[in-house]
């Protein structure tokens, strides 16, 4: 069973990379983007000639440059079909040989050198969503976690409705338009938030070099970010915490337990916690996984140097081999965290069986 | 009882429930405001809204980047748009040796402590026959005395055509008119100034900054008289003539265009941002309802099949949810768009890149509603009732129309409910990220905004994202009540 789920789940990640490799090529995209690079740098050698002090004659000079071009078609393999070079750069992602980027953009959002390796821009701009994004949403689980269970004795209470009302609310804003609010009020209204996010960088590269005290830095930065994603998602989250427990308090078991008038705690601890166990987990688990790559317009609205904005760096810039590299790593954590629930229901659910 | 009927049942079953609940009862109501102004606006709508919003003539007289005119309240200091028929003013005529003359004289009251943010004079008139030539020249007397003379001083020969079509925006005798008015500051004032920013000079109070060492304008609140003269050279023509054909022209106006702006403000471009809104509506509605429809639609039959005939279609349409589930879709839908963008050519663009957004939204997005109704259809399958039915040798097809597919109505309403805001969401984060496609929704409204203009223009960045959660709000309400529907037979 579980060898079987991991063949579908490393199918998932296959077609994954494939497919956006499908996309990059079928559409024309990287095809277009390749086409310019080269129009850019035979234009600029054509320059570089006729302004030399031994300009060569009209003749000659087309000569040259018509050679430079079909160097460079033939250095970026233009000359061969889209599948050519889409199929082998698949390839080298899967085995994680990534060769560095050509796109100046991308290595700007990890604040290092163009033509840095691929692998240190993720490197780089990992930690940095996990601060934000990551964080937030752990923030979130905690308080959803104990609110939950707070709630759900008391169904129907005025902290109840409230909490689904806000819920209902919080589902329906999308976060980046929040965070829009949140920046045109505390940034820019009142002044006590940052404008710019990217400065940041500095402030966690040096926490994670063991400054203890470039905390501060960071904190500075990172508090509108995290707490726009905490009023936004703790409604839905609270919900959906309140409606697996729910589920359970009306099970027969568990008003057997109230009658016999067994204190709420414990009653929440043996009778409600454990069957919840394995939805909770997994929607926690599945939620943390999906803060890698699921929050590209969030980190986009506050500019925060994270795997979001690297993405749609990649992305505009054409930068092929970089967007393959992400798509990996986005399925991959949620595919790996897909593998550990399966592994999970077996200890948490003794129903499930190997 | 007939196939239909039975879901009228179930729907008016639905409703009644719905309307039982609180959160039911505001997301009808919304629903019915939505879907109103929806009709309303889609009534309304000019034909090729696409390019009357892009490209519409309207648009030039407007104020650009306008906070609202209630802004006022909120400490802005706005400026309202101030327009004048000149047709309907009596002018006083005068005739010296061949030229009739119409002198206008009109006041404009500045309130505000700021500068309007440009001026207009717009002529689109016939003339009688035997007008050799027109002259329209404009001085403006300021409210500290000042004289601007000639800041419009425009001449036309009618010697082939008997219209007048004429707009004035540039004030290229400015510099002279304000260096005469002012011959006192004559040596300090900076012509590139003037001419770069004429309304500084013309409603502003000048004064000579020994620190700055240049002068400087401020607002000057007051009564400005703005003295309108055209003349014409005429052959054999008589005065009430003129008078007569001016007051019959198309159009004849001086327009002070001020720094608010309606209901809702302008964009860069001056466009009305209440119509843009107002027009979404439609659009929004629709683009969530379609795609909503489609991948509920395929939800639904996937679901069936799956848990009807079972086996290998099964097994296929099951292991292929499963691995669309683990596929990130954001960078997917990003990719795909920002490729379309780039490399799509063609006058259908737009509607290209949405269809192409909405098709990957759609085949990423069944999957849910496909596991539900695999699992009901499994267990309602199961069924004595149903068993009988095959027995006396109903089809699948009758089976699955007339009792498997009524029973599973609250849940395909639910579902499609849900999905509803998906595609405006979508569309819309997709737009804010900076991916154009074009078309004029509240998404493309922000993705100007996050363009051209700055966070701190809030009266264009706020509304549209409002209105898509005010959408996206009334279809989670109405979920919420559909789910308490649902919910007891979900729970066995």
């Amino acid at each position: 069973m579980l060898a079987r789920r991991a063949v579908f789940l490393a199918l998932a990640l296959l077609i994954a990379v494939f497919l956006t490799g499908l996309i990059l090529g079928a559409t024309g995209y990287i095809d277009t983007i390749i086409s310019s690079i080269i129009d850019e740098e035979v234009r600029a050698y054509r320059q570089a000639l006729s302004s030399s002090p031994q300009k060569p004659p009209p003749d000659e000079l087309n000569r040259l440059v018509e050679q430079r071009k079909q160097e460079l078609i033939a250095y970026w393999g233009m000359d061969k079909p889209w599948q050519a070079r889409i199929i082998p750069m698949i390839l080298n992602t899967l085995i994680l040989n990534l060769g560095k980027t050509p796109s100046p953009e991308v290595a700007n959002v990890a604040g290092l050198m163009p033509n840095s390796l691929i692998s240190d821009i993720i490197a780089a701009c990992l930690p940095r969503t996990i601060f934000m994004i990551t964080l937030a949403e752990a923030i979130v689980i905690l308080i959803a976690l104990v609110v939950g269970p707070f709630v759900v004795y008391r169904i129907g209470s005025l902290i109840d409705r409230f909490i689904v009302a806000y819920a209902a609310i919080m589902n329906a804003f999308p976060i980046w338009w929040i965070a829009l609010v949140m920046l045109l009020v505390f940034s820019y209204s009142f002044g006590v938030a940052p404008r710019q996010f990217r400065p940041v960088v500095t402030h966690i590269n040096a926490l994670l070099s063991g400054d203890i005290t470039a905390f501060a830095g960071v904190l500075n930065y990172v508090w509108l970010p995290i707490i726009t994603i905490i009023i936004v998602l703790s409604g839905p989250w609270i919900y959906s915490i309140r409606a697996m427990l729910i589920r359970i308090v009306k099970e027969d078991f568990v008003t057997a337990a109230m009658a016999r008038g067994l204190p709420e705690k414990q009653i929440l601890r043996r009778y409600i916690i454990r069957p919840a166990a394995s939805p909770i987990v997994t929607n926690v688990l599945l939620g943390l996984a999906g803060t890698i790559g699921g929050y590209i317009i969030t980190e986009s609205v506050f500019d925060w140097p994270g795997m979001g904005t690297l993405y749609y760096a990649a992305v505009t810039s054409g930068d092929a081999q970089t967007i393959l590299a992400l798509t990996y790593v986005f399925t991959l954590v949620y595919v790996i965290a897909r593998f550990i629930l399966e592994v999970l229901y077996v200890v948490l659910d003794p129903r499930v069986r190997l | 009882m007939s196939v239909l009927s039975k879901v009228y049942d179930s729907w008016s079953w639905i409703r009644k429930e719905i309307l039982s609940q609180v959160s039911g009862k505001v997301a009808f109501t919304l629903l019915i405001f939505l879907i109103a102004i929806s009709l309303y606006a889609a009534f309304l709508m000019p034909p090729d809204y696409t390019k009357y919003w892009e490209v519409g003539s309207k648009w030039v007289d407007n104020p650009k980047n306008a906070p609202p005119e209630w802004a006022s309240y909120l400490g802005y200091t706005c400026i309202p748009q101030t327009y004048y028929d000149i047709r309907a003013l009596k002018p006083t005529v005068s005739e010296v040796s061949g030229r009739i003359t119409l002198t206008y004289n009109i006041t404009y009251n500045l309130e505000a402590k700021d500068f309007p943010q440009g001026m207009r004079l717009k002529v689109y008139t016939a003339v009688p026959q035997g007008v050799r030539n027109a002259k329209i020249r404009v001085d403006v007397i300021k409210p500290d005395g000042a004289r601007l003379q000639a800041i419009i001083d425009s001449s036309i020969e009618l010697a082939n055509t008997s219209t007048i079509s004429l707009t004035i925006d540039k004030f290229e005798n400015i510099v002279s008119a304000v260096m005469s008015a002012y011959k006192d500051l004559m040596r300090v004032l900076s012509p590139e100034d003037i001419s770069i920013f004429p309304m500084k000079y013309i409603f502003g109070n000048l004064s000579y900054s020994e620190t700055l060492k240049r002068v400087e304008t401020t607002p000057l609140p007051g009564k400005y008289v703005f003295l309108i003269d055209v003349s014409f050279r005429v052959f054999d023509v008589q005065p009430q003539d003129i008078s007569r054909s001016i007051e019959k022209s198309k159009e004849f106006s001086l327009l002070i265009t001020g720094t608010c702006y309606g209901l809702m403000g302008t964009d860069y471009k001056g466009r009305d941002l209440a119509e843009g809104l107002f027009y979404g509506f439609p659009i929004a509605l629709t683009i969530g309802l379609l795609v909503a429809l489609a991948s509920t639609v395929i939800g639904v039959v996937a679901g069936l099949f799956s848990g009807y005939y079972g086996g290998f279609i099964d097994e296929l349409i099951q292991r292929s949810v499963d691995v669309m589930g683990s596929i990130p879709l954001l960078p997917i839908l990003i990719l795909v768009a920002q490729s379309i963008a780039k490399t799509y050519v063609g006058e259908d663009k737009p509607i290209i890149m949405l269809t192409a957004i909405f098709t990957v939204l759609i085949v990423f997005s069944w999957g849910g509603l496909a596991i539900i109704i695999r699992s009901m259809t499994l267990s309602i399958k199961s069924e004595l009732y149903v068993e009988a039915a095959k027995a006396v040798g109903a089809s699948n097809l009758r089976i699955i129309s007339k009792h498997i597919l009524p029973q599973l109505v609250p849940y395909i309403a639910a579902s499609l409910v849900y999905s509803t805001p998906n595609a405006i969401l979508t569309e819309a984060g997709l737009s804010v990220l900076g991916v154009r496609h074009g078309f004029p929704t509240w998404g493309n409204i922000l993705a100007d905004a996050r363009l051209n203009g700055t966070i701190s223009q809030w009266w264009w960045v706020l509304p549209p994202g409002f209105l898509i959660a005010l959408v996206s709000l009334t279809f989670v309400l109405l979920g919420l009540a559909l789910e308490k529907v649902v919910e007891p037979r979900l729970r066995r």
